[in-house]
C-alpha cells in the first residue's frame, strides 16, 4: 500500500518535471497586475473588408495607488472578419492582457446596426468573457470608434460614457437596455429598441469637458436585428410609458396663468387590451396608462391647488397620451411592433392568445389603437 | 533500505508484567524496590512504649504530610499501651478497627499494592512476622488553588475551573451534580506514570454502550506515560488521520456538568486541568460556554456568525486566489480595478503572495504563543502591524492580500474551540492550494474532499457531521446547532441515544 502510494507520488512528480501541464479543462490564469480591464467595447462595420467588423476597446480611466503615476486609458482598435478575431488581434498589441469580462457598455455603430446585430448578440451568449447584461447602445450618425478612439487623447469622451452609465437612470428620455433584453426581444418578437448615443459638439451645460460630447439620442428601432429607424424625444418618452418604465425627466407644463411647472412622474402603469369581434377578428388595441406624479417646481405662481391641480392632472394626462400615440404611430408606420404589445395584451387575457398571435403581425400596422391616460398628482 | 520500501526491522515485544513487582511484602522487599531512592524513609516504632514490640513505618518523603503522620499514627502508637499487650496480628486488627486516627487504613497483602500506596502518599506499616501490612493515608494536598479559566473566560457564569488534582475536579462536578446517579469510575493508565483516569456519567441516563466503549478504549491504552492530552485523545478517538477534534475538552466544571447531564460521558485525568466530553461532533465545537447564559436569540445569532466566520476563514484566501487569478469576471469592476491598482509594482504573483502571507501569519501566531504574554503581544504587534505596514509600503505585498489574510485569520479566532481553529487553518492552506491549481473548480474539488472526509468520521459511534448528515431527518430538538428557548427544548440530542430523552416536564 505504502509502496503504491509512493509510486503514485513519484509518477506525479515525474509528470510535473517533464512539463506535463494542467488539463485543458482547468481555467486559464490571469496576471492581474498586467491585466487591463476593458470596460467599453465598440463594434462597427469593417473598412478593410466588405463584411468584416471593426472592434474598438476602451479601458476607461485606470486608477493608480498613491506611490505610482496615474495610468493612461487604453483604447485599442482592430479589424477582422469576426469580433473574436479582432479581439485576439488586440491581445498582440502589447504586453498587457486585455480582459473583456468587465465590459459594461457596448456600442454598436450605425453602419453595423443597419447590417444587423444578431451575430453580435449571439456572440454574447456564447463568449465566456463578454456579459449579456452589459448595456447596449447604438451610435447615431457615426461609428463606435468615433466615440471611443478620442477617449485616449480627449479626456472627456470616455469619462462622459462612464458618467452616463451612472446617471442615465436619473435623467433623460433614453433608458439603458442590456444585451439580454435586446436578445430576448429579437428572439420572441423579431424587433426591439435600443438606446441611442450621438456625438455632438460640446456646449455649455452638456456636461462634457472636451470639444465633443456624447448625448443620448432617443431609441434606435431594430427589426429582424437591423436598424430601421430612430425615435424622437417625445416618442422616446412615449415608449418608456408604453413599457411601464420611468425616465425621471420632469414634464414641463405651462399653466393658463403663464406659470411654469415641472411635474415628475413617480409611477406609471400601462395595461393593454386586445379588441376582438364576434368572429375573433382582431379589430383594435386599447392602451390604458395610469400615471402618478408630483409637482416638483413652480415658476411664476403658487403651488397648484383645487382647480389648478385638476388642470395639471388633465394637462399631464394629455401630454402622456400624446407621447404614447406618437410612439405607436411611428411603430405602425414602420409596420413593426417594437414594444411587444401583442404579447403584453394577451398576458391579461390568455384565452385570446391564439387569435391575437395569429393576426397580430399582419394587423398591427392598421390596427385601431385607443390610448387613454389618467394622471393623478399625489403631492402638489 | 530505499525509497520504494524500507527494510522491515522487528520491534521487540512489550509485555505487561503481572504482578509488576514479584517480591514478598517485607521491609527488605521495599528497600529493594526503592533502592537508590533518596526519598524512601523507614523507621522503627515501639508499640505503646514497649521496646520489644516494634513495627516499621515506611513512607516517601515529600509525599506524606508529616503532621498527619505524627498526630494520627505516631502519637496513638506511642500512647496506646494496649497495643503492646496484643500480638502483632491483634495489634493490626485494632489499628484497622480504629486505634489509629487516620481516615483511611487499608490492609495490603501484595508488594504492588504497598508500593503504589507509598507512591500515592500513604505510609505503609510493616509488622514483624506478618505477611500483610497496613497502608495509612497521610498524603499531602498540595495543589493549585481554583481560579477562573484563562482559555474559556466566564462572562456571566461560575468562575471556577479545573485544577491538576483529579479528586478536586471530581468534587467540583459533584458539587454541581448532586444526584447519586452520577457515577465516577477510576482507571489507571500508563506503565510508568500510573495516572488515574476517571470516567463520569449518570446512571440511568447515559447510553451504557457509550460508557462501556469509553471504558474499553481507556483500558486498552498501554503506554508508558499519560502526561499530555494527546496521550489520551489519540488512543481513544475513532480516526487518527484527521486534524479535526473528535473530543470536546473544557476547563470549566459547569460546561462539563452540562455535558454529562445532556447524556455525554466525561473523562478526567489526574495532572491535567481539563476534562473531555464524548462524543464530540462538528456542531459541538461551535458552542461557547456562555451560550446558555445569554438570550437564545443572541446566542443563536452568534452561532450563525461563528459558522459564517468558519466559512470565511476556510474559503476567503482560496476565493481571493480564484477570483484574482482565474475568474476576474466574478469581481465587481471597481473592486477589480482597485485590486489592480494595489498590485502595481508588487513583484510576486497573487498566489505566491497569499501562500507566503498565510505562512507568515502562522509564524507570527506561533511566535506569540511560545513567548510570555507580554513579549508575545509585542511580537504580534511587531509582526502584524510594523512588518505588515512596512511590507505594504515597500510594495512587497499588496494591501488587498494583507486584508484578505488578516480577515481570514481573525475570523478563525472566533471559533470557541482552538482545536477546530487549528484544523480549519490547515484546510485553509489546502483549499488555497486547490484554488491555485484550478480556481473555483479547485475549490469545489477541495470542498468535496473536505466534506467527504468529515462525513467519514465518527466519534464514539456518532457521525461527526450530526445533525447535518446521518440524522434521517429526525434531529429536531436538542439545541444541536442553534440555541433554542430552553423551555421549548424538552428533548436531549437523539444522536446520544440516551436512556431518557426528555430533560424537563
Amino acid at each position: 500500500m505504502k509502496r503504491g502510494r509512493r509510486l503514485l507520488w513519484a509518477g506525479a512528480l515525474c509528470a510535473a518535471l517533464t512539463g506535463c501541464s494542467a488539463p485543458a479543462a482547468l481555467p486559464y490564469t490571469h496576471d492581474i497586475e498586467t491585466t487591463v480591464l476593458i470596460r467599453t467595447l465598440g463594434v462597427d462595420v469593417g473598412t478593410q473588408s466588405l463584411d468584416g467588423v471593426g472592434v474598438t476597446a476602451s479601458s476607461g480611466a485606470r486608477p493608480s495607488n498613491e506611490s505610482t503615476p496615474p495610468q493612461e486609458a487604453v483604447v485599442l482598435s482592430a479589424q477582422a472578419d469576426t469580433v473574436s478575431a479582432a479581439r485576439a488581434a488586440m491581445q498582440t498589441y502589447g504586453d498587457n492582457e486585455l480582459f473583456f469580462g468587465t465590459v459594461e457598455q457596448m456600442l454598436v455603430g450605425e453602419g453595423l446596426a443597419q447590417r444587423g446585430v444578431d451575430d453580435f448578440l449571439t456572440l454574447l451568449t456564447r463568449d465566456f468573457e463578454l456579459r449579456l447584461d452589459a448595456q447596449l447602445w447604438v451610435v447615431k450618425g457615426s461609428s463606435a470608434a468615433d466615440v471611443l478612439l478620442p477617449a485616449q487623447e480627449e479626456e472627456g469622451a470616455d469619462q462622459r460614457l462612464e458618467a452616463m452609465e451612472d446617471d442615465i437612470k436619473l435623467s433623460g428620455a433614453t433608458l439603458p437596455r442590456s444585451g439580454r433584453e435586446a436578445l430576448v426581444d429579437l428572439r420572441r418578437n423579431g424587433a426591439t429598441f435600443l438606446p441611442a448615443l450621438q456625438k455632438s459638439p460640446s456646449r455649455p451645460g452638456d456636461g462634457g469637458k472636451g470639444e465633443t460630447t456624447i448625448l443620448t439620442a432617443g431609441y434606435a428601432l431594430l427589426r429582424d436585428g437591423a436598424l430601421c429607424g430612430w425615435t424622437t424625444l417625445e416618442e422616446s418618452h412615449g415608449i418608456n410609458l408604453l413599457v411601464g418604465q420611468l425616465d425621471n425627466e420632469p414634464v414641463e407644463l405651462t399653466a393658463p396663468d403663464s406659470s411654469k411647472l415641472a411635474v415628475s412622474i413617480t409611477r406609471a402603469q400601462t395595461s393593454y387590451t386586445s379588441r376582438l369581434d364576434e368572429d375573433n377578428n382582431l379589430i383594435g388595441l386599447r392602451v390604458e396608462c395610469q400615471v402618478e406624479a408630483r409637482v416638483g417646481e413652480v415658476r411664476g405662481g403658487g403651488v397648484p391647488q383645487g382647480e389648478e391641480l385638476d388642470w395639471v392632472e388633465t394637462a399631464l394626462a394629455q401630454r402622456c397620451q400624446a407621447r404614447m400615440e406618437e410612439a405607436l404611430e411611428h411603430a405602425q408606420a414602420l409596420q413593426t411592433d417594437f414594444f411587444n404589445l401583442g404579447r403584453r395584451s394577451v398576458m391579461r387575457a390568455p384565452w385570446q392568445k391564439q387569435a391575437v398571435e395569429r393576426q397580430w403581425e399582419d394587423a398591427f400596422s392598421a390596427l385601431e389603437i385607443t390610448v387613454n391616460a389618467e394622471a393623478r398628482v399625489v403631492r402638489g | 533500505m530505499g525509497f520504494f520500501g524500507k527494510q522491515q526491522t522487528k520491534v521487540p515485544p512489550h509485555p505487561r508484567q503481572e504482578p509488576r513487582i514479584d517480591l514478598p511484602l517485607s521491609l527488605e522487599g521495599l528497600q529493594q524496590v526503592f533502592a537508590g531512592c533518596v526519598d524512601f524513609v523507614h523507621r522503627q516504632v515501639a508499640l505503646g512504649g514497649d521496646e520489644s514490640k516494634r513495627v516499621t513505618l515506611c513512607y516517601l518523603d515529600g509525599m506524606v504530610k508529616m503532621e498527619r503522620v505524627s498526630d494520627y499514627v505516631l502519637w496513638p502508637l506511642a500512647q496506646d499501651t494496649t497495643l503492646a499487650e496484643s500480638s502483632m496480628a491483634q495489634a493490626m486488627e485494632r489499628m484497622v478497627a480504629g486505634a489509629l486516627y487516620n481516615l483511611s487504613v487499608e490492609r495490603r497483602t501484595t508488594m504492588d499494592q504497598a508500593v503504589f500506596d507509598l507512591i500515592n502518599g500513604s505510609c505503609v506499616m510493616l509488622f514483624p512476622g506478618e505477611a500483610a501490612a497496613l497502608a495509612l493515608g497521610a498524603g499531602t494536598e498540595e495543589k493549585r488553588s481554583i481560579s477562573p479559566s484563562e482559555n474559556e473566560p466566564p462572562i456571566k457564569g461560575p468562575r471556577d475551573s479545573f485544577v491538576e488534582s483529579i479528586r478536586t475536579n471530581t468534587s467540583l462536578i459533584r458539587r454541581r451534580l448532586r444526584s447519586p446517579d452520577l457515577k465516577i469510575k477510576q482507571l489507571l493508565v500508563g506503565r510508568q506514570t500510573v495516572t488515574p483516569v476517571d470516567i463520569l456519567w449518570i446512571e440511568g441516563l447515559t447510553n451504557p454502550e457509550m460508557v462501556a466503549s469509553v471504558e474499553r478504549r481507556i483500558n486498552n491504552i498501554d503506554i508508558d506515560a499519560l502526561i499530555a492530552t494527546g496521550n489520551l485523545e489519540e488512543y481513544i478517538i475513532d480516526d487518527l488521520n484527521t486534524p479535526f477534534p473528535l473530543l470536546v475538552h473544557t476547563e470549566r466544571p459547569d460546561r462539563m456538568t452540562a455535558g454529562i447531564v445532556e447524556g455525554r460521558v466525561g473523562i478526567l485525568v489526574d495532572g491535567l486541568p481539563l476534562g473531555w466530553l464524548v462524543p464530540g461532533t462538528f456542531s459541538q465545537f461551535f458552542k461557547a460556554p456562555q451560550d446558555k447564559s445569554e438570550s437564545w436569540v443572541v446566542a443563536a445569532a452568534l452561532t450563525v456568525l461563528r459558522y459564517l466566520c468558519m466559512l470565511t476563514t476556510l474559503f476567503l484566501p482560496a476565493l481571493y486566489i480564484a477570483a484574482v487569478t482565474f475568474h476576474l469576471e466574478i469581481l465587481p469592476t471597481k473592486l477589480a480595478l482597485s485590486i489592480i491598482a494595489a498590485k502595481q509594482d508588487v513583484p510576486f504573483t497573487s498566489i505566491f503572495e497569499v501562500l507566503i502571507l498565510l505562512v507568515a501569519f502562522e509564524i507570527i501566531q506561533e511566535a506569540g504563543l511560545r513567548l510570555p504574554s507580554s513579549i508575545g503581544q509585542t511580537v504580534s504587534i511587531l509582526g502584524g502591524l510594523v512588518v505588515g505596514t512596512a511590507a505594504v509600503e515597500a510594495r512587497i505585498v499588496s494591501p488587498a492580500i494583507l486584508i484578505v489574510v488578516a480577515v481570514a485569520g481573525i475570523a478563525g479566532y472566533t471559533m470557541p474551540s482552538q482545536d477546530l481553529a487549528g484544523a480549519l487553518r490547515l484546510w485553509r492552506f489546502l483549499l488555497a492550494l486547490c484554488a491555485s491549481v484550478g480556481g473555483l473548480f479547485g475549490i469545489v474539488v477541495g470542498s468535496a474532499v473536505l466534506i467527504i472526509h468529515l462525513a467519514g468520521i465518527e466519534s464514539f459511534g456518532v457521525a461527526y457531521l450530526t445533525p447535518f448528515a446521518a440524522n434521517a431527518g429526525k434531529q429536531t430538538e436538542g439545541q444541536t446547532v442553534l440555541r433554542r428557548p430552553m423551555p421549548k427544548t424538552k428533548l436531549r440530542e437523539d444522536a446520544l441515544k440516551t436512556q431518557n430523552r426528555r430533560n424537563q416536564k
